[in-house]
């Protein structure tokens, strides 16, 4: 996988170019700031590219105006937006932007190697991200105001997974269950959550992310 | 009464009683001789001329009375005198009456235009220039006149001895006589004309006051100017002359009137701030005693301003405690030495007028002064308030993004670095090193998270990037338990104001995690330019002086209404 680094601490960049070939992947170019990213983009042409959310010149959301710009462009170019924040509005703005192979990672998921790959590596399949973090704060919530008591554990599970941007497969993949029976809870959890089920992976997370946040 | 004040009244008396005695001579010779007195021979004109002299004798020494106008006031009494001896140029009078009447018979004008000029202060060099020319050419030559002059000699038989003849010299008599004839007018028209120049130049509130005494006492000069010209010119009917005379003592005499003008005015005054006293007496609303001046004073345009009291002495404030810059003309209201107020306005004002509102609105001035420093002083506390909380609000800021571009990416590079390590090669002691490698990782994946929660604390990224509503979303989404969140604000509010709103309803909602507080909610919308807040279910039951404190400093209150419900207010503008 070709992969493009965006982020104005050389430190932390080179790190994470390290990093990523050593654990096999192909660091294509690594940049500081907008401009540059959109010029290793054009050139290099990656698979996924990770940008830092804060970028030159004021440090706020250039990395969300790069990320417009990169799905706009280059639409085969999946983007991977690392944040500082534990926010969701940020995570479904990014989301609601744009229609696939978007992602929005807390910036020390990067030291957990093998999450940021599988993150990569679905960005890069075209399918959408949302950090776990943040979806676990969210069920926590829901939790407590009692809106999940009709699920069952595994339930739960699954929703969170879905939330989390992950295809059906991958859900079966992660919780070691067969594909029917992920499709059999995630056929509960929609009927139950009075959701309406959509085909389309996308808009599945964006719903399952907005039962979440609602109150 | 202090003893210099008795001085003063002793020597109006005594002014006054020589007066008389000089009044009472010069009506023994106008009633009991058939000469001319004041011009004729008629008793008529005798009284009006008595009455000219004796008024402006009585005029002079009232006005000896007030400390401005006490050398005038000499000046008039004494310029009366003289007017009263042009009656003892009289051949049946006593020798040393007679005498004293042919040297002072033709000084009055110059007196009189003497005490008038000195109404307006010290004099210049030209119109001292003047006076004396005229003193030389009435007094010193009549003087001159009268060494070298024998009037029995020169014609008049009924006349008293010369007892001041130094040697008989009618030739040069005659000349001297001729001399001031022909300067009189001159003399005359040029003091008029000094007058005149006074009251031009004078000050528009000075004006006011010396124009019915100027517009006398320049016509009478012309009328004396005229005498003199008669006198020259024998051709015209005698008549004539008894007009100028008559005409002489009736201006001195509404002269003498008119010099009562100024006190006349005063009373004016007074009687417009007695007005003053009954409407100030209800206590004007604060910033309305200008209006009462203004309209007593009727100038709508009249404000009272109050100096600062502090470091600053030229700093004015108004009622209100507003910094101000006088518009027109400035009067101090003075108590002593101590300025009470300055009266702004457009219309001139007299010195004695500011004298008497600063007496009769004493109450009132000190009552708006002292409410007009108290409000500029919380003013200036207020907004050093506000200036102390956004500057708290700045260094919150600050530490939020130094956490987030320092620690916090330092941090995540350790951890890369970790990850590194852990997939290097592995030596000898593979496990342990291991293990202590994924120590190190917890570590610092615990602190990144710690200083995520210390810098959201600090000032949340939403306030800053995206404003109130978000911020306020955010909280009742990170909350552990869910906070209903009711909020219209589609605008952002000036930066103080989200800011103070965003850490009241923080400081006064948020929980300890251990403790869920159910039933929470936020409801918030703008109306007008105020931003309201309704917080339910805050679990704080201590006062609430700290958000007081941060909403006060912006104007703004908070109230607990109930049972748990508690109302923030706070104004929007900038």
């Amino acid at each position: 996988m070709r992969v493009v680094i965006a982020d104005d601490e050389v430190l932390l960049r080179e790190g994470l170019a390290r990093l990523l070939t050593e654990v096999g992947l192909q660091v294509v170019a690594l940049v500081g700031d907008q401009p540059s990213l959109a010029r290793a983009v054009a050139l290099d042409e990656p698979d996924v590219a990770i940008v830092d959310i804060k970028m030159p010149p004021t440090h706020t959301d250039e990395g969300l105006v790069a990320a417009a710009d990169i799905r706009h462009q280059h639409p085969r170019v999946g983007v991977l937006l690392l944040s500082h924040y534990l926010d969701s509005r940020y995570a479904v703005g990014l989301l609601e932007q744009h229609s696939a192979g978007v992602g929005y990672l807390l910036k020390e998921r990067v030291s957990n190697i093998h999450v940021l790959v599988d993150a990569l590596q679905r960005v890069a399949d075209g399918e959408s991200v949302v950090d776990p973090t943040i979806v676990s704060r969210l069920m926590t919530r829901q939790r407590r105001s009692g809106r999940l008591n009709e699920l069952s554990d595994r339930e739960r599970e699954v929703l969170a997974l879905m939330a989390e941007g992950m295809s059906n497969a991958r859900i079966a993949e992660s919780l070691v269950l067969s594909g029917k029976t992920v499709e059999r809870h995630v056929g509960h959890i929609f009927d139950k959550l009075g959701l309406a089920e959509s085909p389309d992976q996308h808009r599945r997370v964006l719903a399952v992310l907005a039962w979440l946040r609602g109150r | 009464m202090p003893a210099q004040v008795w001085r003063i009244r002793l020597i109006q008396i005594a002014v006054a009683l020589v007066g008389t005695a000089v009044g009472i001579e010069s009506a023994r010779l106008a009633f009991t001789t058939s000469w001319y007195t004041f011009g004729d021979t008629s008793s008529w004109s005798a009284v009006l001329g008595l009455a000219a002299g004796a008024a402006l004798v009585l005029a002079g020494s009232v006005e000896l009375g007030s400390p401005p106008s006490r050398t005038s006031g000499a000046l008039l009494a004494a310029a009366g005198m003289a007017w009263l001896i042009t009656a003892w140029d009289n051949p049946a009078a006593p020798t040393w009456v007679f005498v004293a009447g042919r040297i002072l018979d033709t000084v009055w004008p110059v007196l009189l235009a003497h005490a008038l000029l000195k109404r307006y202060g010290s004099l210049g060099r030209a119109e001292r220039a003047v006076l004396l020319f005229g003193y030389a050419c009435t007094i010193g030559l009549d003087l001159a006149v009268s060494l070298v002059s024998d009037p029995v000699t020169s014609g008049c038989a009924d006349c008293p001895a010369n007892p001041l003849l130094l040697a008989d010299l009618p030739g040069i008599a005659a000349g001297l006589d001729r001399t001031a004839t022909l300067t009189g007018p001159i003399w005359a028209i040029l003091l008029a004309a000094a007058l005149a120049t006074r009251l031009f130049r004078s000050t528009p509130a000075r004006r006011r006051i010396e124009l019915p005494i100027t517009t006398i006492g320049v016509p009478l000069l012309i009328v004396v100017a005229a005498g003199y010209v008669r006198t020259t010119v024998r051709k015209l009917p005698e008549t004539d002359d008894a007009a100028l005379w008559a005409a002489e003592s009736g201006l001195l005499l509404l002269l003498a009137l008119a010099t009562r003008w100024p006190a006349l005015s005063l009373a004016l005054t007074r009687r417009r701030m007695a007005e003053l006293v009954v409407q100030a007496s209800a206590v004007p609303p604060i910033g309305g005693l200008g209006h009462v001046l203004g309209e007593v004073l009727h100038d709508p345009t009249a404000r009272l301003l109050y100096e600062r009291q502090g470091e600053d002495h030229d700093h004015l404030i108004d009622a209100d405690g507003n910094p101000a810059q006088p518009s027109a003309q400035l009067t101090p209201l003075l108590r002593g030495a101590d300025t009470l107020a300055y009266l702004d306005h457009g219309e001139p004002i007299l010195d004695h007028e500011g004298a008497v509102i600063a007496q009769v609105a004493r109450l009132s001035l000190d009552h708006e002064r002292l409410h007009a420093e108290r409000t500029a002083q919380l003013r200036e506390l207020r907004a050093s308030r506000v200036r102390i909380v956004t500057a708290g609000d700045r260094e919150r800021r600050r530490l939020e993004r130094d956490l987030h571009d320092g620690g916090q990416q330092r941090l995540v590079s350790l951890a890369l670095g970790i990850q590194l390590a852990e997939l290097s090669p592995a030596p000898a002691e593979s496990s342990r090193h291991m293990s202590l490698l994924a120590d190190a990782a917890t570590g610092v994946a615990t602190a990144l998270a710690e200083l995520r929660t210390i810098a959201r604390g600090l000032y949340p990224r939403e306030l800053a990037d995206e404003g109130l509503q978000s911020a306020l979303e955010t909280f009742a989404e990170s909350d552990p338990t869910p906070v209903e969140l009711d909020c219209d604000l589609p605008d952002r509010l000036p930066q103080a104001v989200e800011a103070a709103a965003y850490f009241t309803v923080d400081h006064l909602l948020a929980t300890p995690s251990y403790e869920p507080a159910a039933g929470r909610a936020i409801r918030a919308w703008q109306e007008g330019n105020q931003l309201h807040i309704e917080l339910v279910g805050s679990r704080r039951t201590d006062d609430l002086t700290m958000a007081e404190d941060r909403v006060g400093a912006l104007g703004g209150t908070v109230q607990r209404i109930g049972a748990g419900l508690i109302r923030i207010v706070l104004p929007c503008e900038s």
